[in-house]
């Protein structure tokens, strides 16, 4: 399917901004909750947080019309995409099996369920009254 | 300094993902590919600053920046639950699966040597 990709630079640099943000924000929510706990309980909480943030913007009926379809874009995709993270949960996953494999199940499925959990809430709250 | 350096990386990584959704209009097709190839870098990465071939600063700008912000995990539940609203529950389950199961793979192999 090659097709030429059509990607402002004024597009990009706002998603980009706005990306930066949101993986300085993981960044130090990282290293604050590193200096509680071993267990990856910061990038648990931001998965969760970010999934919750995400579903309400999404799946909210008309907030997507009151704002620019490109500050719209730069929050989910640049901001709320940049600070929750997929291969971080990866390689704590792989690194907590190596010393309890039941921790590692724990993260991960825990990760999932409550990110999910979330982003129905998320749903439930914001979507259209029938 | 490093908190810099990831922010950098953020925002590369960001640009980057956006791009790849521009490429893929199936539903949830790129944050599959996305996720599952962010993975396998941020495992090649992290062994390599284990084996203290890459410095510190390198490490938070591609990995905790470039690769934390290139995969995502808000856009995996998001369309989790749109497939689960949408009833495809046979969908919701494979797309889970597949993606957890094979980075996990992929990046524990990466990860012993």
């Amino acid at each position: 399917m090659p097709k030429r990709i059509n990607l402002p630079v004024r597009v990009a640099i706002l998603i980009g901004s706005f990306g930066a943000i949101g993986a300085a924000l993981r960044a130090g929510v990282t290293e604050w909750f590193s200096m509680v706990s071993l267990f990856p309980f910061g990038t648990w909480m931001i998965n969760t947080l970010g999934s919750f943030l995400l579903s309400l913007l999404l799946f909210h009926p008309t907030f997507r019309y009151q704002i620019s379809p490109m500050i719209y874009t730069a929050l989910t995709v640049g901001a709320i995409g940049s600070f929750t993270t997929f291969s971080t949960v990866t390689v704590e996953t792989v690194d907590l099996w190596m010393a309890n494999p039941v921790h590692a199940l724990v993260y991960v499925l825990g990760n999932i369920l409550t990110s999910v959990g979330a982003c129905l809430i998320g749903y439930f709250l914001v979507k259209e009254r029938a | 300094m490093h908190i810099l350096l990831t922010a950098a990386g953020g925002f590369l990584g960001s640009i980057t993902r956006y791009y790849c959704s521009l490429m893929f209009k199936k539903p949830g097709l790129h944050t599959w590919m996305v996720n599952i190839i962010g993975s396998i870098l941020l495992g090649i990465i992290t062994n390599m600053y284990i084996h203290g071939l890459l410095s510190s600063q390198f490490f938070s700008f591609l990995g905790v920046g470039f690769c934390g912000a290139f995969t995502t995990f808000s856009t995996f539940g998001y369309e989790t639950t749109h497939f689960l609203i949408e009833k495809r529950y046979a969908l919701a389950i494979v797309y889970v699966s597949t993606m957890i199961i094979t980075s996990l793979v992929i990046v524990s192999f990466i990860l012993q040597y």
